[in-house]
């Protein structure tokens, strides 16, 4: 619409006003009507009024800033079925979907509880679910069971007539109290209360536009006070009052005024130290040139922090204002993690000097900092007995050269003279060669589940289990390597890594700079979707025939449970080492803490090993204690 | 270990929050040198809610603050309060009202924990140097046309505000 014609009109009433006043004289000219006092008075405060409503339903905008502070949240295990239930909740009937999730997931939980509890076959334990049998509350009987177990009584539980959750969400409840009531007995655990909590939506983060122009609003509205202002003051007849307007057209013109201002900047990103080892503060100093011929008044900063490090001092936003030509600095500090982190683009806001108007750019500014920390080894790491041609120190059942005594033979021509059992040729005369247990080295893939399940940290701050299984695969590989072993790494999940098995320092370095900076291993979770039965397929085909395979995953899915079970029919001792990223607290996480307990157990029943690696623990610790109960 | 697992400070930035608080208080003195007593009461509560919609973050106080601190200007007015210091009021409770928004927007979109001093006197200083110019003009021309107000004249001027108003909507 255009508004020129009603501007050039209103600016010469106003000065024709104006001349009146000065020179009363002339107004005896013109009709002073009393109607036309109240027409025009009336029109000045209905349109003021409405725009006082107007204003009443603006909400004033404004670009939106993410929290680059803060690392990428990963879930905590067990926020999936939280997050269900609270759907539950909210949506009571609707959702049939989630609903029969819920209860499938719990069903499961159920039967191997039960089986774990009294030791039956799944057939049994599955029976037992279905016929209610396996808990005294009638409720959590019912929610898992199937049309044969009755109903309790209606007026058995009062609070859930008269509650305002959903029966459904009620009885899943009691049905995951019942499964951890029976899963602590089983484990001789005490038993703690049940407690629920509601869930809390995780933050969510927008990708900037490359540029967007938006009007706030903020001004919106402040027309009225001139119009109102006038209205009442020519009814009352108070210049004062009415000079009064001239506030409100003031203001009004200067938001009409307003227009995004153009945005030309620089950023420089300097890193007090690009190459830190973990844990060390890195100084971040960013800054920014204002290069276009307009000051920029109101210009907001937010430096694209990479979403794997958090910020631990001084803030990575600026507000300031800046002529052409000049610089603004702000800096802050992050504490270094493992990996290659690339710094994201600077957002920046810029608003004109009313504020009524505001560009948001993206400023490219690359850079990466990169933590590449030294392997560390643990202590051995125990093995199978299976082994390659190669001399090592896994102790095979084979007899031939080494150290310990395995058996002894008939001489056989061609036996080295030393091996002869010369006590026994002075008894008896007859030869006899002594064989000794071959000590090999084996090779070993380590496989890492980067899988998006995989990511889940106990909190906010403590790491996921993805960084926990990286570091434990860097400080295995280190041992193996430095006993003789042949050590290669793989990832399972969406972003593929492979290094074949091998030996030597260079193979090592290799290896260093794989674990640390490849993005399978990034601390961040992938967004793209993977067939996981082809990358099993990848990693059969690639690992040597002797390989023994260490997978390292939290195991807070099933899936993982098939690829260890696949791995071990295909001839590949399995050893999983997992670690623990499950937490207590509201039911679902200690749930889902109870689930991966059996699911351990589960694979332990197929004869794989499992280090099961608790969140406080030293790595060393964790395989001695697992490995107490290995058979050789 | 690391201290920022609550997330950002988003709530208003303390420097503007200060400078709406100023600006709140200048509105008032401007309203007890125009002597009208009722308007310095009201005036005193707008400012005070004007102040409190800043602290606590509410647009929604903050734009009724400015309502009822209008209404204690125009009340002085037709009161009889001389016409200067009413539109140092009236300008410094727009900065006022402005300066709380500024606090919150910045706050939207830095924190509290970022340096943002410049952005905000900047910007404040602007509003005010804007207001006080227009002011500035209106009471010029108001002296200059001095004495007689006849409602013709009153008629003609106001229909030329409505005008311009209208056209200045966005």
């Amino acid at each position: 619409m255009n508004q020129r014609p009603s501007l050039v009109v209103g600016v010469a009433l106003a000065a024709l006003g104006v001349l009146l006043m000065a020179a009363p004289g002339l107004a005896g000219l013109l009709p002073g009507n009393q109607y036309l006092v109240i027409g025009v008075g009336g029109l000045a405060l209905l349109i003021g009024l409405r725009l006082v409503i107007e204003r009443k339903g603006t909400d004033v905008e404004g670009a939106e800033t993410g929290d680059p502070e803060v690392r990428r949240p990963v879930p905590t295990p067990g926020d999936d079925l939280r997050a269900w239930l609270a759907h539950v909740d909210a949506f009571g009937r609707s959702s049939m979907r989630t609903r029969r999730r819920i209860r499938e997931r719990l069903r499961s939980a159920a039967v191997a509880v039960v089986r774990r509890r009294e030791r039956s076959s799944l057939e049994a334990a599955r029976e037992r679910v279905a016929a209610g049998e396996w808990t005294d509350d009638p409720h959590a009987a019912v929610f898992v069971g199937d049309a044969s177990v009755d109903e309790p009584p209606a007026l058995a539980d009062l609070s859930v007539s008269l509650s305002l959750r959903s029966r459904f969400g009620y009885r899943a409840r009691r049905t995951i109290a019942a499964v951890l009531s029976l899963a602590d007995a089983a484990e001789g655990e005490d038993e703690r209360p049940v407690d629920e909590e509601d869930l809390a939506p995780g933050p969510a983060t927008a990708a900037p536009e490359q540029t967007v122009d938006r009007e706030t609003e903020r001004w919106a509205g402040v027309g009225a006070l001139a119009l109102l202002a006038g209205a009442i003051g020519m009814a009352l007849t108070v210049p004062t009052v009415l000079l009064l307007s001239v506030v409100g057209v003031t203001y009004a013109a200067y938001a009409r005024q307003a227009s995004p201002p153009t945005v030309a900047l620089t950023v420089e990103r300097e890193l007090s130290d690009p190459d830190p080892n973990p844990e060390d503060e890195v100084e971040v100093t960013v800054t920014v040139r204002n290069d276009g011929d307009e000051t920029l008044p109101d210009l907001r900063l937010i430096d694209g922090v990479p979403p794997g490090l958090a910020v631990e001092s001084g803030s990575p936003r600026l507000g300031t204002a800046l002529r052409p030509g000049r610089k603004a600095t702000f800096s802050y500090t992050v504490v270094a993690r493992r990996g290659e982190h690339e710094f994201g683009p600077l957002q920046a806001v810029a608003r004109d000097a009313s504020g009524a108007a505001e560009r948001e750019v993206a400023v490219e500014a690359p850079g990466t900092l990169s933590c590449v920390p030294p392997l560390e080894a643990t202590d051995t790491v125990p093995l199978y007995g299976t082994a390659t041609r190669y001399a090592g120190r896994v102790s095979t059942s084979s007899g031939g050269e080494g150290v310990e005594f395995h058996a002894t033979r008939e001489y056989r021509p061609g036996d080295p003279p030393n091996r002869i059992d010369w006590n026994r040729h002075a008894r008896t005369r007859e030869l006899a060669t002594l064989l000794f247990r071959e000590e090999r080295a084996a090779t070993v893939v380590l496989l890492v589940d980067v899988r998006k399940q995989a990511y889940g940290a106990p909190g906010p701050d403590a790491p996921n289990a993805v960084e926990r299984s990286v570091t434990a695969a860097g400080q295995v590989f280190e041992s193996l390597l430095a006993g003789g072993d042949r050590v290669g790494i793989a990832s399972f999940g969406p972003r593929d890594c492979w290094l074949a098995p091998g030996a030597g320092s260079s193979h090592r370095e290799r290896a260093r700079r794989l674990l640390s900076t490849h993005e399978a291993f990034s601390a961040v979770p992938p967004e793209t979707e993977f067939l996981p039965s082809a990358r099993l397929a990848d990693v059969r085909r690639r690992a040597p025939i002797d390989a023994q395979i260490v997978l390292l995953s939290p195991v807070t899915d099933d899936y993982v449970g098939t690829v260890a079970r696949r791995l071990q029919a295909h001839g590949h001792p399995v050893t999983v080492l997992s670690p623990d990223v499950t937490t207590d607290g509201d039911p679902a996480r200690r749930l889902v803490r109870v689930e991966r307990r059996f699911r351990l157990n589960a694979l332990r029943e197929y004869d794989i090993r499992v280090v099961d690696w608790a969140a406080d623990e030293d790595l060393t610790v964790a395989l001695q204690r697992a490995s107490q109960g290995w058979s050789p | 270990m690391v201290a920022v697992s609550v997330g950002v400070d988003r709530g208003p930035t303390r420097t503007a929050v200060v400078l709406s608080m100023i600006a709140a208080a200048v509105a008032v003195l401007a309203l007890v040198l125009g002597g009208v007593a009722s308007g310095v009461g009201i005036g005193a509560i707008g400012a005070a809610m004007l102040v409190g919609g800043a602290m606590a973050g509410s647009r929604t106080v903050l734009d009724y603050a400015a309502l009822v601190s209008f209404g204690a200007v125009v009340f002085s007015g037709i009161g009889g309060a001389h016409p200067g210091p009413m539109l140092v009021s009236l300008v410094a409770l727009v900065v006022a009202w402005d300066a709380g928004e500024q606090a919150i927007n910045v706050g939207e979109q830095l924190g509290r924990d970022a340096p943002t001093r410049r952005a905000e006197t900047v910007h404040v200083a602007s509003t005010t140097i804007v207001g006080l110019g227009g002011a500035a003009v209106g009471y010029g021309v108001y002296r200059l046309a001095g004495g007689g107000q006849p409602a013709s004249a009153l008629v003609i001027l106001l229909l030329g505000t409505v005008a311009i108003v209208w056209a200045l909507r966005r």
